[in-house]
């Protein structure tokens, strides 16, 4: 009974991801919008089944004219990166298309979900489920996915940056070795034996790729927004990637020589404000217990008593400041 | 207009907060509200002995709760006005700590909810890598500036709304 039960509504919900489907073809604006997320809605959690037949109707909409359908595309893209990567050579062309829309808003949801996507990517190659092909053709389109999303740093739209500094912190932390001992996906995990990856070469460009943050971090024209996001990032990987650690001090300490000449008098506080908080964080993490002498430099430089300074580090680590 | 999703943060999610989701909803803009404080608090009958409760119990409850406790005394000082209002446009006081929810901008309304909030992100791996604005407004915790903060919130957000591409224009506007 239960069975064809389950059989029934099965079909119910199959006639009506058809009709949804057919119905988002005819209608445009707000209507047409709505339409194609239910049917993602559908397709993606009870019709999955029926993803191999609606993948390319859903997938053309990356060409369409409004903004909030090709975000769509886009969300409907990640999904499936995490939960049905098998399709990912069926979709990683339409995302490269999608980083390089017209509009802006488009492009700052690709390349958000492109960080996403790319972390997946890596995921399935090491379970190595499908064609060597596949992989390669996956693995090239994601390279050249990549060098976009590299130039867009020096893009003239201050969200394009902002999100380009996202993905590459997550290009950093997933083609450089943990070393943290947290529990979490690094080079390491990438199978040594597939031809297209040489892991070598992918932990030299991450680290051309946090040269390139530091860089962008300390150069005179950031504006704050970009500041504040580019600190973050960089303690973000001092904090994972330890390695890291002593130039991520040594960039933090630079800023505070020598802020940007561009910044108002609030953004300047701001700034401030957001480099003592780091710099604070960072102390209580485990990975900086080496470098805490210099990051309570940097606290007293910036202005924070002695006292203040102390009640801050961890009580097991205390004696390391004077040693 | 542009949609955009609006957090506004206070301590409690009482007073601040919801006076600026109150004010927000009306102008038909889409705001959650939340407090990042350990606990609900609200001034007692004495400095020292605050009106405490859990996030997630009920604005129904700490209405009754106060009225059993001294009906005149929290109607005069206006919490109990407060508490009505707030349970009209939402069940319960909700902790930010808790929402899994992506906003596109998050107003506090002190520094040190400022600070929290910036803790908590910093504490944890971002899951969709989606940047957010957080922005603190400096508003005392009393009905008179919470009412002036929800003007203030409202201007504001309703600039970035105007805004075809707010990443690009918060520095200017602000």
């Amino acid at each position: 009974m239960a069975s064809k039960f389950q059989q029934n509504s099965n079909i119910a919900a199959q006639n009506q991801l058809a009709h949804w489907l057919n119905e988002t073809g005819m209608s445009d604006g707000h209507k047409k919008a709505d339409l194609l997320r239910k049917s993602i809605e559908l397709l993606l959690h009870q019709c999955s089944h029926m993803l191999p037949t609606h993948l390319e109707n859903v997938l053309s909409y990356v060409s369409d004219k409004s903004t909030d359908i090709k975000k769509q595309v886009v969300g409907f893209i990640e999904e499936l990166s995490k939960n049905h990567p098998q399709f990912l050579p069926k979709i990683i062309s339409q995302l490269r298309l999608l980083v390089l829309d017209s509009v802006i808003a488009v492009q700052k949801r690709a390349i958000q979900a492109a960080s996403i996507v790319y972390r997946n990517t890596l995921l399935w190659i090491c379970k190595e489920n499908g064609e060597l092909s596949e992989l390669q053709f996956v693995w090239d389109n994601l390279k050249e996915l990549k060098l976009l999303v590299l130039n867009m740093i020096d893009s003239d739209n201050e969200g394009i940056r902002t999100h380009s500094i996202k993905f590459l912190e997550e290009v950093v932390l997933l083609q450089s070795p943990s070393g943290s001992g947290e529990e979490d996906f690094c080079l390491d995990n990438l199978p040594s034996h597939l031809p297209f990856i040489n892991r070598h070469a992918l932990e030299e460009e991450s680290e051309h790729i946090f040269q390139l943050l530091v860089k962008f971090h300390n150069s005179q024209h950031i504006s704050s927004v970009n500041l504040m996001a580019c600190m973050t990032t960089l303690c973000l990987l001092a904090k994972f990637r330890p390695k890291y650690m002593p130039r991520v001090i040594q960039a933090l300490g630079d800023l505070h020589t020598t802020l940007p000449p561009t910044l108002s008098q609030s953004q300047v506080n701001s700034v401030r404000k957001q480099l003592k908080m780091l710099i604070v964080n960072l102390i209580r993490h485990p990975s900086s217990a080496d470098m805490i002498p210099q990051l309570t430099q940097l606290l007293a430089d910036i202005g924070m008593s002695a006292q203040e300074i102390n009640k801050l580090v961890p009580k097991d680590r205390r004696y390391k400041r004077v040693g | 207009m542009t949609d955009i999703y609006i957090a506004v943060v206070c301590s409690s999610n009482m007073n601040r907060s919801m006076e600026a989701h109150a004010f927000l909803v009306k102008k038909g803009f889409k705001v959650k509200s939340f407090g990042t404080g350990e606990k609900v608090k609200l001034p007692g009958a004495s400095a020292d002995r605050p009106n405490c409760y859990e996030f997630g119990v009920p604005y129904d409850d700490i209405y009754n709760d106060l009225l059993e406790k001294d009906k005149n005394y929290y109607t005069q000082n206006g919490l109990l006005h407060m508490v009505d209002r707030n349970r009209r446009i939402k069940p319960s006081p909700e902790k930010f700590q808790v929402s899994t929810e992506r906003f596109d901008v998050i107003i506090t309304c002190e520094e040190r909810v400022y600070d929290q909030v910036i803790e908590w992100f910093g504490s944890r791996r971002s899951v969709y890598n989606q940047p957010v604005h957080v922005i603190n407004i400096d508003i005392q915790d009393n009905h008179e500036e919470a009412t002036i903060g929800a003007f203030l919130i409202s201007d504001m957000v309703t600039k970035m709304a105007q805004s075809e591409d707010l990443d690009n224009d918060i520095d200017e506007l602000l």
